[in-house]
């Protein structure tokens, strides 16, 4: 009987981990972590006076281990809320911010999503900040029109599968990783890399997009490996050490970045390391220390620091939340900014509270919006025109992790336009 | 028929013989080091035969040297990561032993000794004790506090979550084991979340010094690249040694451990020896638990951040480690346990280099190990060292 | 054959639930006793011998020098263990149906009655792995059947269950040692295991074998062996001739006996009436959780439903 309650277990387990898709958490919630408001029986009217509850909803990682991020894009739009809400409230409407945690999950976003899209007052959302996850919610969002503004999702197929719904103000991982792979053979000679990425449609997006641009200019690639492995690397960095790349390129977030530059720089692997924006997060100079100082990264999203306009809400954000802003958390706000001003404009034209679909008509005429973060004007696909790409260092100064992060110096500002 | 009355001893019986101590406390360890020898040997074989046979296939690089050369090495990780799940899984066998029931939230017991040590480690470096504290004193005090904290917290939910349901129907407990394993990682979620240790909290340790460099492997170019395991890994092996020594004496020496086997092997019949079976089990427990926590502190100290989610996967690798070296048998715990790592190690490190990248060896390292196992448990069901007990009438 | 004897001294006026201790064994006035050259009625087999008592309290101790366990006795004879009225059940089934039955100290008592009437069902309450529904279970004129099997055991009443039930991964030694469990003084454990060599020296052969790869008769023995390492003031030996052949069974018995004699208080479950009977003092015939009939060893050979049902004669 021994035998048969091991495989019973086994089969029992099996079953277990199929229905979480091997994720830490057994059972995903789809439970958001603030309440929604009561959703509506009766769809709003199309018109009928400038009043009513507006809704924007955030969909990011509140809770996780990216959650630092996913909390300073859900942060940034509430503040943009508070502040450019203005336009929407003069008209007589009232604004309320409706957040969602995600946790980087997509089933968990998928959940979400079918949620907020019942909720009738919700009529933008902000989110999200894994690529896997937003692919997985834009289906639920389309079918409602409802329109996504992603302040953070670089992988292409986001504006790539049809969706007219999906709008993101920041760049394309199809290019950051051509940045990333020319900064890497042109300004650090590198000559062999090899590639690291965590399996996610993100991660393993930007890495493939790295791969493609090395063997096209003629760099090595030694290795191409996929990982889930979030705390030993050992089997993965003993064949890297015998390889002796240039390069370390990793595709995927600063979580389970940090150990494995740790884990490298302890075994004495020399080699240089470089990542797309997925490692812009001061997290993983607190893990990895000395491993990461001095390092490159490409990112879509520059420091606050960065964007001059940027300056008050630094210190709003400061004063507000009691810690720096994070990476996004402005483009979260500018993203709110153009949530509210396509929804007043709609409603302008209107002449009340105005509808999914009438939103997503006035974010095709949208224009050019002035963020503090840049100016963006949306192509067809619902990509910025232009694309603002950067390359990093990581700052080698002493201090606070969560300080010295901001003065992460650029070492390259591009402008490319959106393929 | 009455024997005469003799004083006075002919018979020797009271004295255990020192050879029969000797290898009942050190003969488990002398097997798990046959093991570790025979899986090295065997499995680094099979990877040099295959280096042979494709040899021919591959022009880009030499397939038998590339793989000669990470092989010491890649056999000290699957060394390292076999003595982690080996760790893990005395605290499931031990427990399934007494009780024949998975603990399942074993791995997170293990993922809370982990951040007992997370937070000595923060408590000490925010007094500014961490770099003027001993290194071996610091692994010591770390290694006790989680086994205390682990250990009490396994015996109190046996206490509260299993004990009640002790008669009910073999699912019912485990379906509570795994709500106690859910329970855990959010409790300790929050927990970390909100005391400022953060979701990934960092385990700081006073410098425990370079790695140690066994050899160096010549490679291509005239260059070498080194053999080395790092001096965390090494604490974890020797810690784990005498973990392994410390239960054997436990379990096969004292009292105790002699009411426990006999807990394991007959329940109401221990009893009838006047063993306070409820006492025993909850001993048990404490001992699991301990080792678990204790495993957990080596783990933070090697791994330097962890999350409320890491027990989860060694848990479960553990446990499938504790089943293919015989549920129930401590010795086979460590054994399964270093099998385990052995394989995985070799197939995460092999695997893209004899496929030529086509498959990435890191993503199918467990689909493999997984796969052996249960090949093992077809055609050997009770395990590797398990006991295929015949019964008597 | 050496006697030796203690009498304990004291005044009269000694009373009932006085304490003392005699060779690291506590003993109780159970009943106190103040009285001249009294005399227990005759002479009990296997040698229990009354004496005088010189105005004494009334505990008598006497020790054998042959292995045996310290026996406390008393005039008064309040039974070692006694069953009142006894309801138990599995479920909603009532296996014993009101068992009333007594044990006193230095008997053999057996239990006979054919399978399922009841017979393990009565030891399993004693030794508290069954709990009644109704009635008492009396030791020493204490009640024990609200009491956990290991309190039961740590008063000395001992089990060797049906069915052997030795452990079978341990050796020899350390079924004989976890009989021992309750008891700290190494000495006498140690000599009590050379008694039990004594009584079966087959056991000693096999000292670091796994109980487990012992033949039938030797598990017996072993756990026989096992329980006497208690020093138990009452054996319950449930069927121990289930599955031996027969002349096993005639060795087994005359051990039995020989334990008896040594000074154990015995009581015996047996399906082998014949066997059970020719070595008993008393017994009791049980028929589906009822005592049926209760009388002397003797009597009962000679009863007529005895002989018919249970010894195959007539």
């Amino acid at each position: 009987m021994k035998r048969i309650s091991a495989f019973l277990i086994f089969a029992l387990l099996g079953a277990l981990l199929a229905a979480c898709g091997g994720a830490p958490a057994a059972a995903p919630t789809a439970a958001p972590t603030t309440p929604p408001a009561e959703a509506t029986a009766a769809p709003a009217p199309p018109s009928g006076g400038m009043t009513g509850v507006i809704k924007i909803a955030t969909q990011s990682p509140l809770s996780g281990p990216q959650a630092a991020l996913g909390v300073g894009i859900r942060n940034g739009a509430e503040l943009g809320l508070e502040q450019l809400g203005k336009t929407l409230t003069d008209m007589g409407f009232t604004v309320e911010l409706a957040p969602f945690d995600d946790q980087a999950k997509p089933e968990v976003g998928s959940a979400n999503a079918k949620n907020i899209i019942s909720d009738n007052d919700i009529l933008c959302l902000v989110g999200h900040l894994n690529s896997g996850v937003a692919l997985a919610s834009l289906p639920d969002y389309q079918a409602a029109s409802l329109v996504m503004v992603s302040p953070a999702n670089t992988n292409p197929k986001i504006t790539e599968s049809g969706y007219p719904n999906a709008f993101r103000i920041v760049g394309r991982d199809d290019v950051q990783g051509a940045v990333g792979e020319e900064f890497a053979r042109t300004e650090l000679n590198i000559k062999s890399v090899y590639i690291i990425h965590d399996k996610t449609d993100y991660g393993q997006g930007v890495a493939e997009f790295f791969r493609q641009n090395a063997e096209k200019n003629g760099i090595t690639v030694l290795g191409f490996e996929g990982t889930e492995e979030k705390s030993v690397f050992d089997s993965i960095l003993t064949p890297i050490q015998a390889a002796n790349p240039d390069l370390i390129y990793f595709g995927g977030i600063y979580d389970q970045a940090a150990p494995l530059f740790k884990q490298a720089r302890d075994r004495g692997i020399t080699a240089a390391f470089l990542g797309p924006d997925g490692l812009d997060s001061p997290v993983l100079l607190e893990v990895a220390g000395d491993a990461v100082k001095g390092m490159y990264y490409t990112s879509v999203a520059a420091p606050v620091s960065q964007f001059p306009d940027a300056a008050k809400f630094a210190e709003d954000y400061q004063a507000k939340y009691n810690e720096a802003a994070p990476p996004f958390s402005a483009q979260a706000y500018d993203a709110a900014g153009i949530c509210i001003q396509a929804i007043a404009n709609a409603a302008t034209a209107a002449n009340g509270k105005p509808t999914r679909a009438q939103v997503l008509e006035a974010m095709k005429t949208l224009g050019t919006f002035k963020g503090i973060t840049g100016s963006y004007e949306f192509n067809a696909k619902g990509d910025p025109v232009k694309g603002a790409y950067f390359v990093l260092q990581v700052s080698t100064e002493a201090g606070a992790p969560a300080e010295v992060w901001n003065k992460n110096a650029v070492v390259k500002r591009l402008e490319i336009a959106a393929p | 028929m009455a024997v005469e009355a003799t004083t006075g001893s002919d018979l020797v019986i009271t004295r255990r013989s020192f050879r029969s101590f000797m290898s009942e406390v050190f003969g488990p360890l002398l097997q798990v080091f046959l093991f570790v020898i025979g899986s090295a040997v065997v499995l680094g074989g099979i990877v040099l035969l295959l280096a042979l046979a494709l040899r021919g296939a591959r022009t880009d690089i030499d397939l038998l040297q590339g793989t000669i050369t990470i092989l010491p090495q890649v056999i000290i990780d699957g060394l390292v990561r076999g003595f982690l799940y080996a760790t893990i899984a005395l605290g499931y066998t031990m427990v399934y032993g007494v009780l024949e029931f998975i603990n399942f939230a074993h791995g997170e017991i293990f993922m809370v000794g982990a951040f007992v040590g997370a937070f000595f480690s923060a408590a000490l470096a925010s007094s500014g004790m961490l770099t003027t504290l001993s290194p071996i004193l610091f692994v010591i005090a770390a290694v006790f506090l989680g086994m205390a904290v682990s250990g009490l917290l396994a015996m109190s939910i046996e206490r509260v979550a299993y004990r009640p349901l002790r008669g009910a129907p073999r699912l019912v407990p485990l379906i509570s084991a795994i709500g106690v394993s859910l329970v855990l990682q959010d409790v300790m979620r929050m927990i970390a979340v909100n005391t400022g240790l953060g979701f990934n909290a960092q385990f700081r340790t006073p410098d425990l010094g370079q790695p140690l460099v066994l050899a160096q492997m010549p490679i291509a170019d005239d260059r070498t690249i080194p053999v080395s395991i790092d001096s965390r890994s090494l604490i974890f092996i020797v810690v784990a040694i005498i973990m392994l020594i410390g239960l054997n004496y436990l379990v096969n020496i004292t009292k105790l451990g002699k009411a426990i086997r006999a807990v394991a092997q007959d329940r109401p019949a221990a009893s009838l020896m006047g063993i306070d079976v409820n006492r025993v089990i909850a001993v048990t427990f404490l001992i699991g638990g301990a080792l678990g926590g204790a495993a957990g502190i080596l783990f933070g100290m090697r791994v330097g951040s962890i999350n409320p989610y890491v027990g989860f996967l060694p848990g479960l690798k553990a446990f499938t480690a504790a089943v293919l070296g015989g549920i129930g048998n401590i010795t086979g715990a460590m054994v399964g346990g270093i099998v385990l790592g052995f394989l995985e190690a070799f197939v995460a490190s092999y695997l893209s280099l004899f496929t030529r990248g086509q498959f990435s060896g890191a993503s199918y390292a467990d689909i493999v190990a997984f796969s052996i196992l249960i090949l093992i448990l077809i055609f050997r069901p009770s395990g590797l060292l398990g006991e295929v007990v015949t019964q008597k009438v | 054959m050496g006697w030796n004897r203690w009498e304990v001294d004291g005044e009269c006026g000694k009373v009932k639930g006085d304490r003392g201790r005699v060779e690291g064994r506590r003993w109780r006035l159970v009943a106190p006793v103040c009285r001249r050259d009294a005399r227990a009625p005759g002479e009990q087999k296997g040698g229990l011998v009354a004496g005088k008592l010189w105005g004494l309290k009334a505990l008598r101790i006497s020790r054998r020098s042959n292995p045996s366990p310290i026996v406390l006795s008393s005039w008064f004879s309040m039974p070692l263990l006694e069953l009142k009225n006894v309801h138990t059940y599995y479920g909603s089934i009532h296996a014993l149906k009101g068992i009333s039955l007594s044990v006193e100290e230095g008997e053999i008592v057996t239990l006979i009655g054919s399978n399922g009437a009841g017979k393990s069902t009565t030891l399993r309450t004693i030794s508290g792995l069954l709990k009644p529904r109704q009635g008492e279970v009396l030791f020493r004129g204490e009640r024990i059947d609200h009491l956990p099997p290991h309190k039961i055991v740590e008063m000395g009443v001992i089990q060797s269950p049906e069915g052997r039930r030795i452990f079978p991964r341990l050796t020899v030694r350390e079924n004989l040692e976890v009989g021992a469990f309750l008891r700290n003084d190494k000495a006498e454990i140690a000599r009590d295991m050379e008694r039990v060599f004594h009584l079966f020296p087959r056991l000693y052969e096999r000292l670091n074998q796994r109980g487990g790869t012992l033949s039938g008769g030797e598990q017996q023995m072993l756990a026989i062996g096992r329980a006497l390492m208690g020093r138990p003031r009452v054996l319950l030996l449930d069927e121990p001739s289930m599955g031996l052949a027969p002349v096993l069974v005639e060795q087994i018995f005359s051990i039995i006996g020989d334990i008896n004699a040594q000074g154990t208080t015995i009581l015996l479950v047996e399906q082998n009436a014949l066997m059970a009977l020719a070595i008993a003092h008393r017994g009791y015939v049980l028929q589906t959780g009822e005592i049926v009939l209760a009388d002397t060893a003797n009597a009962l050979r000679e009863n007529k439903l005895v002989q018919h049902a249970y010894l195959g004669i007539g």
